[in-house]
């Protein structure tokens, strides 16, 4: 079901073997949350992680370049079929999920809670940042937040969310009972269980009928815009 | 670093460990930093927590190289954690960067190799002034290496950078009162207000729990005196867990003066449990105050705003989740000006429910039940001729209950009845009743397999089901803390055990008498909902509000 168009992510099986041998001297340029993006985390002591992984090979500068350049996340073209939903709004209104999809507009979705503290912030941030690149052209957006921990993300709080990143009415914070959330997540495909464990993804969709753009992992606000002006200029 | 037995089986390891050993970067002696003063560490404090810089400006950075992002959000605790130990959040990881990790060159650890494999390649040298400056505004770490695009490029001036250095040398670098190289200590505070049943049925969970583990432990350091080399950091870990009672008396004024007092005699790393039916504010107070941590106790009510401070974590609100559940189900069933007769016996934790409640539906009377009267059916019949209530929320234990049957057998009977569960520790005793219902934050009937845990582990201990609540809470307690001091191992920082309690709680698979705890950076009440349940109807159509 998942086409994945193109990988960005950086393979590091080969390192873990040139480790194995003895070669400590190896060139790569994944960052630090890839490297964490492929195993649980729930066993294992962060204190004992020391800085981000380095090479000795490389010269800085190249290795600086690389990191600037490289988008480090995964583009996957998918449908999903979602099951009849209703959730909730920032302002405690009901919203039913199919009629909320069944729409030409543009769509941008992404799963956040507002308590998370590391990669939450950043995505809405990015949001934030790409519907000021975009200047006018964001407003033919539909940008949704989803919360995965709804029953602590009231409306009262989602408001409150809103309102300290500035977003517009465009922008709409869902959250919802539990069940209803959880069953959005699993059609969506980012259900992880333990919320903590949760990863960051945002789809695209360019209208009604068309497949979903799935970015998995953290964009900058520049290639998010560019994976929407791709979207939008294959469609139209 | 000791080595592992050369057995066949082990051979091949040993052998990578040696070659392993001869590449890896080797601790040296903390970096030599400027001398600092109590202002700079202060104000490296404020960087840290409140992400403001030395002017009282708001931290300004770049993440993932284009999002701009400003101020509270950017503060360094927000992802490295309180501790300045790390995190890790959707499979990202977050490095340690208190002063004894950052200031110190960090070597590439056999442990990590091994045991997680490719995902382990960390060492660097250690930070200096200027290497933490070029980290901070550029993204390189200390050994020249790009950092993950999420760590923000941060506009920070020099005495910013000497600031947050200075902070961070004093981060979780003191060691942890409590712990001791053979014993760490506990203590669980009891009020008077609780039983003697109930304290009883409380400390016997715990003492059968501490029993039981330090049987284990006793292997465990056993086994550290000759642990292979990736289990060394396990076994070191381990210690006797001692408990202590804290038995409080008097009026709640005089217990932050009794805690300060057990406190000094016996310093404790956490409070754990424990247990109180009224004000248990000065023992939340005494906990932030000694930057100590309060996880779990059996409370009616908890301070009501925790969420502000950091070292207590609790079950719930208590009756203030029944008043806030029933308030957010009125209003939502258009119920909010009807008139609403509150019954109450005096006790700082049912006043404090009335007065949320009234502060939601204002119309109607709150009425407390005077010392010597004993409400029967002839009480209840005058009460509800004077008020006329739409609504009846009775905040009373089951000894002023019997008569109750009265509030529905008459002309002014009122539309619904509501009974706090949490002061009616079983609900089967209550009167069969059409319009009775339960404000219950637990499970319902049916649901309580989810016991099934506790119930095995306390047939194994011998121990007899009895005040069923307080025991589950009791072991929940301390079966987290049991899995969250596994998990900092050996890293005694109060603030970090309280972080993976954040983070561990949803993954519990025991929840106590509770459908669901969860927890994140900041929450401070586990449980957020209550059923309203009809005690007439079928427990499946009680309805889950969360307010």
């Amino acid at each position: 079901m998942n086409t994945t168009d193109h990988t960005t992510r950086f393979h590091l099986r080969p390192l873990l073997c040139a480790l194995g041998f003895g070669i400590a001297t190896l060139a790569h340029g994944a960052d630090m949350g890839h490297d964490h993006a492929m195993h649980d985390h729930s066993m294992h002591d962060h204190a004992m992680h020391a800085a981000a992984p380095q090479a000795a090979s490389m010269e800085n500068h190249e290795r600086h370049m690389q990191a600037m350049n490289q988008t480090g996340y995964q583009r996957a073209v998918v449908r999903y079929t979602l099951p009849a939903l209703q959730l909730t709004d920032s302002h405690g209104q009901p919203v039913d999920v199919a009629q909320l999809l069944d729409t030409d507009r543009p769509l941008a979705v992404n799963f956040i809670f507002t308590s998370c503290t590391t990669i939450c912030p950043i995505m809405s941030a990015t949001f934030a940042q790409a519907q000021r690149q975009m200047g006018v052209d964001a407003r033919d957006i539909q940008w949704i937040s989803i919360s995965i921990d709804p029953e602590y993300d009231t409306p009262e709080r989602l408001s409150a969310y809103a309102q300290q990143l500035d977003a517009d009415v465009n922008w709409h914070f869902l959250t919802g009972d539990l069940d209803s959330i959880i069953a959005v997540q699993k059609a969506f495909a980012v259900y992880r269980g333990d919320k903590m464990n949760h990863a960051p993804t945002t789809l695209l969709r360019a209208g009604r009928h068309q497949p979903w753009v799935r970015l998995d992992g953290l964009t900058s606000s520049a290639e998010l815009v560019q994976e929407y002006r791709q979207l939008a200029a294959a469609t139209h | 670093m000791r080595r592992p037995p050369l057995t066949a089986a082990g051979g091949w390891l040993a052998a990578l460990t040696a070659a392993l050993l001869l590449l890896a970067v080797l601790p040296s002696k903390a970096a030599t930093l400027p001398d600092v003063s109590a202002e700079q560490i202060a104000a490296g404090k404020r960087l840290y927590r409140e992400g403001r810089t030395g002017d009282g400006t708001l931290l300004r950075a770049a993440v993932r190289s284009d999002v701009a992002m400003r101020g509270t959000g950017l503060a360094c605790t927000n992802c490295h954690r309180r501790s300045g130990l790390g995190s890790s959040e959707g499979g990202i990881g977050i490095p340690p960067i208190a002063g004894n990790t950052l200031f110190m060159a960090q070597s590439n650890n056999l442990v990590r190799n091994y045991s997680q494999g490719e995902l382990s390649n960390i060492s660097r040298p250690a930070y200096t002034l200027q290497t933490l400056a070029r980290a901070l505004r550029e993204g390189i770490n200390s050994s020249g290496a790009p950092m993950s695009p999420l760590m923000p490029r941060f506009d920070l001036s020099d005495a910013d950078i000497a600031a947050v250095a200075a902070y961070l040398r004093t981060l979780s670098a003191a060691p942890a009162e409590g712990i001791t190289e053979q014993e760490m200590h506990f203590a669980t505070v009891l009020t008077p207000d609780a039983t003697r049943a109930e304290r009883e049925a409380m400390l016997e969970v715990m003492n059968a729990y501490f029993v039981r583990k330090n049987a284990g432990t006793r292997g465990e350091t056993r086994r550290a005196e000759r642990a292979p080399f990736h289990k060394e950091w396990t076994y070191s870990a381990y210690r006797k867990w001692v408990l202590h009672e804290w038995t409080l008396d008097g009026p709640p004024a005089t217990w932050a003066g009794q805690l300060d007092a057990l406190y000094r005699k016996q310093p404790v790393f956490v409070l754990l449990g424990g247990i109180g039916r009224g004000d248990w504010q000065p023992v939340h107070d005494f906990c932030e105050r000694r930057e100590l941590p309060c996880l779990f106790p059996h409370l009616n009510v908890p301070p009501p705003h925790a969420e502000h401070d950091f070292y207590s974590v609790y079950f719930s609100k208590g009756l203030l989740l029944e008043a806030e559940t029933l308030a957010a189900h009125l209003r939502h069933n258009g119920h909010g000006g009807e008139t609403l007769l509150q019954v109450y016996r005096p006790g700082a934790d049912r006043e404090a429910a009335v007065a949320l409640l009234r502060a939601a539906v204002p119309g109607g009377e709150d009425h407390r039940i005077a010392a010597g009267d004993t409400p029967d059916a002839a009480y209840w019949q005058r009460l509800l001729r004077r008020v006329q209530a739409d609504r009846v929320v009775l905040w009373l234990e089951a000894q002023d209950l019997d008569a109750i049957a009265a509030l529905e057998d008459d002309a002014y009977a009122p539309d619904a009845i509501y009974a706090s569960s949490t002061l009616l520790p079983d609900p089967a005793l209550l009167p069969a009743m059409q319009r009775l219902h339960l404000l219950h934050p637990y499970q319902l009937p049916g649901q309580e397999r989810q016991l099934a845990r506790f119930s095995v582990w306390a047939k194994q201990a011998g121990i007899q089901p009895r005040e069923l609540r307080v025991q589950a809470d009791a072991y929940f307690a301390v079966t987290l803390a049991g899995e969250a001091l596994m998990h900092i191992r050996g890293n005694f920082s109060r603030d970090y055990l309280i972080e993976r309690i954040e983070h561990m709680t949803d993954s519990m698979l025991y929840t106590s008498t509770y459908p669901r705890l969860s927890l994140a950076p900041g929450q401070r009440y586990a449980a957020k909902g209550a059923y309203i349940w009809r005690l007439g109807q079928d427990a499946d159509a009680a309805q889950w509000v969360v307010p």
